[in-house]
């Protein structure tokens, strides 16, 4: 499967945007499953984040966590542009990614560490890809031609099957919670 | 920044304090960390993920953290270049 970015007025117009890629956003599948489970919607947000390879680390606007109520699952270290270390929050995340093989067209699913990094979205992105997210595809960089490819042997539709098969395990844990209050109510 | 990221923060300082007594027996391992101590290892971080959004909440102030060693991340190559 593969994600296939394109821009206009090549080569040039890949030297002033930069290989973009929009992906999703969402909570981990285990606390999506809680939101299923209660009737609320899920949250996810869209986001174009720049393929970095020059990033360890994928990272993210911290308003956009911040919208999605994310809550960090640890700090670690930064060295930013101040090149000098701070603390940053770490958010686990599900990060879905259009991806293609011939006919067929999915939403690949990963579940993927991300790091909010203060108000980035200076320019036409909110984020970078880095090489963590990276090591789960090839990229391929055509500047002649202005394009550029993610790609991955993993067949789209495993890690959706896992997602639901986590979604599932964690609904049937809400509902027997709530039997067994109801439970504990009655007596 | 909500209660819950500062209560994650102190505990992430917690964790780093202990983490060289966690390297000589559990390194290379996931822990969910809370209250000044470790809850419990794991083989992954969704495995400890998950047992800690079910025992603690999605925004129980717990830290699920690998026992490697802590070192800064450099945000971009700019960074690693020496760019100011």
């Amino acid at each position: 499967m593969r994600h296939v970015g394109r821009v206009t007025n090549p080569p040039l117009g890949l030297i002033a945007v930069g290989p973009l890629v929009e992906v999703t956003i969402q909570p981990h599948a285990v606390v999506a499953a809680q939101f299923t489970a209660q009737g609320l919607p899920v949250p996810a947000e869209a986001a174009r984040l720049m393929v970095d390879t020059g990033a360890q680390r994928t990272c993210i606007d911290q308003a956009i966590a911040a919208r999605l109520g994310l809550a960090p699952i640890r700090y670690e270290p930064m060295v930013g542009v101040s090149q000098k270390a701070e603390n940053y929050p770490v958010f686990l995340v599900q990060m879905g990614l259009g991806m293609a093989e011939g006919e067929i067209t999915q939403q690949a699913i990963w579940s993927a560490e991300v790091v909010g990094v203060p108000t980035i979205s200076v320019g036409a992105h909110a984020g970078l890809i880095g090489r963590d997210f990276l090591a789960h595809f090839d990229f391929r960089y055509h500047g002649r031609d202005g394009t550029f490819e993610l790609v991955t042997p993993v067949q789209v539709g495993t890690d959706a099957s896992r997602r639901e098969k986590e979604e599932l395990r964690a609904k049937r844990k809400v509902e027997r919670q709530a039997r067994k209050k109801n439970r504990n109510r009655r007596r | 920044m909500s209660d819950h990221s500062d209560q994650v923060r102190a505990e992430t300082e917690r964790f780093a304090q202990a983490l060289p007594r966690l390297l000589e027996t559990h390194r290379g391992e996931w822990a969910v960390f809370k209250d000044g101590s470790v809850q419990q290892f794991y083989g992954s971080e969704d495995d400890a993920f998950t047992a800690a959004v079910d025992r603690f909440g999605p925004a129980g102030g717990f830290v699920v953290a690998p026992i490697v060693e802590r070192r800064p991340i450099a945000l971009s190559a700019a960074v690693a270049f020496g760019l100011r």
